[in-house]
């Protein structure tokens, strides 16, 4: 009961109530939907102090059971205490915590991102070839938009319009298209999903349970 | 070996070495292109604009450093044309790593443009749970933030004391490299009628054509030529016009490589044809 029938109820109460209170600007409505909202950032929080917990224990099973790069799990772990305690000791405005975001933190997360650049490269080379009519499409449209989306492009033109220009109605036309039927069916695809979790015939969000 | 394995087998150090030189040779010896500014950056442009003096906007930093590059040059153009309009401005971010990245920006920016905190800016923090924070500033922002990031109760600043929720918001403007714009549109916008506009990697910014077609943001900068092309019509050239040029060659070179590769796959295809 409280595993399973418990639960469906309070989803089935809670979500019925969400829907109705959008269509009634009733003062009592508003109270609990703000006080429903202030719970869902209190949760959150909690889900944050979860995760911390959960990334602790993970790296000490590794570090303790010496599996292989367990010293990256070492590194992990003096990340986080030291930024914890520069934080509690020395505050956040300025010293060591702001040191180690701007000097540490900072360039190690830039970095990783850059290097997105040479693999791209490298990968666009190997598999951007026009094996076929369809990649063919992809590498033509690839290009221009590449090349239309930097100055180049306005100078380099295909039948008196400059790169750029095909590059903005590609964006503009077949992509907003492509997107806009996406979002669409994300957008159904959520409402279906939403109303089965509240008339509890969806019930994955429980586990597998009993 | 022959040419069509030559062309299709270059070793991958000599790409990485191409992309690190076409990257560097530009940044240390600006070569200066100029780029054209597109529709959705002139609206954006269009709406600070005619912004009117005191107006209040939220600038909300959802990115964490690993995008900074993209993002940074925007949140520094939109800030000088901000102060410049004499827009009162309330920082916030997000994303946990987001703070330190905004502290130093709003704080550089600020000074430059000889703003007082409190008065003329404010920076809130974070807060989790992003999607609650957007909904429950439309009822009472005190209530996400009732202190700022360091403490101080936001009723003691003259700024926050004219503000209680979006109807007080002139222009909500979200920074991201995520998919925080799409809820800033559908829960500040969609629901409560406030005007977003939006910066964002090149990678996200293709999510956002479809919101601007409808009218759910205003306009949005897209990627490093967003913020070129924000910094051309402020005409303050920054890292966005500067990067821009790294940006071309690199493009330039990545289009040789496929077509080096493409070269040597239809020499190839057709020599086993006639074989």
């Amino acid at each position: 009961m409280f595993r399973r029938t418990i639960p469906l109820i309070f989803a089935f109460v809670v979500g019925t109530f969400m829907v109705i209170q959008f269509f009634i600007p009733h003062p009592t409505f508003q109270a609990i939907y703000n006080g429903v909202l202030d719970w869902q950032q209190v949760i959150f929080g909690f889900v944050l102090v979860v995760g911390t917990l959960s990334m602790v224990r993970h790296h000490v099973i590794r570090i303790q059971r010496k599996k292989e790069g367990y010293r990256y799990s070492m590194v992990a772990l003096l990340g986080l205490v030291s930024m914890v305690l520069a934080g509690i000791i020395g505050g956040i405005r300025g010293g060591p915590y702001k040191w180690m975001f701007d000097y540490i933190q900072m360039p190690a997360q830039s970095s990783m991102f850059s290097l997105l650049a040479f693999f791209v490269a490298s990968a666009s080379y190997r598999a951007f070839r026009a094996r076929s009519v369809t990649a063919t499409l992809l590498l033509v449209a690839g290009v221009i938009v590449m090349l239309g989306r930097v100055p180049a492009g306005e100078y380099i033109h295909v039948g008196g319009l400059s790169l750029t220009d095909i590059s903005t109605w590609i964006l503009d036309y077949p992509n907003t298209a492509a997107k806009r039927g996406i979002l669409i069916g994300v957008g159904l695809g959520m409402t279906a999903t939403a109303l089965k979790i509240i008339l509890g015939i969806e019930t994955s969000y429980l586990g597998r349970g009993d | 070996m022959g040419l069509p394995n030559a062309l299709l087998n270059i070793d991958r150090k000599f790409i990485f070495a191409g992309v690190a030189l076409s990257i560097a040779i530009p940044l240390l010896n600006p070569i200066g292109f100029g780029t054209s500014v597109t529709r959705q950056v002139q609206n954006v442009y269009d709406f600070v604009e005619k912004l009117e003096e005191g107006s209040t906007v939220i600038l909300s930093f959802d990115y964490e450093p690993s995008t900074m590059a993209e993002l940074d040059p925007m949140a520094r153009t939109l800030l000088k044309h901000l102060f410049r309009k004499k827009a009162r401005v309330l920082g916030m971010a997000l994303l946990a790593g987001a703070p330190g990245i905004a502290e130093s920006i709003l704080q550089e920016e600020a000074d430059a443009a000889e703003k007082e905190y409190g008065i003329e800016w404010v920076f809130l923090g974070y807060v989790p749970a992003p999607t609650a924070a957007m909904l429950r500033i439309g009822e009472d922002i005190s209530m996400v933030y009732p202190t700022d990031q360091y403490g101080t109760l936001i009723t003691e600043f003259p700024l926050m004391r004219s503000v209680k929720n979006y109807r007080d918001i002139d222009l909500v403007i979200s920074l991201s490299s995520t998919a925080m714009p799409q809820f800033w549109a559908q829960y500040a916008h969609d629901r409560y009628g406030a005007p977003v506009a939006v910066g964002a990697t090149a990678v996200e910014a293709i999510r956002m054509y479809p919101y601007h077609d409808s009218g759910q943001i205003v306009g949005f900068l897209g990627g490093l030529k967003g913020a070129a092309e924000y910094e051309t019509l402020v005409g303050q050239p920054g890292e966005g016009i500067k990067g821009m040029d790294a940006q071309t060659i690199a493009h330039l070179f990545m289009v040789l490589m496929i077509v080096i590769g493409n070269v040597g796959h239809v020499i190839e295809r057709r020599r086993g044809k006639s074989s």
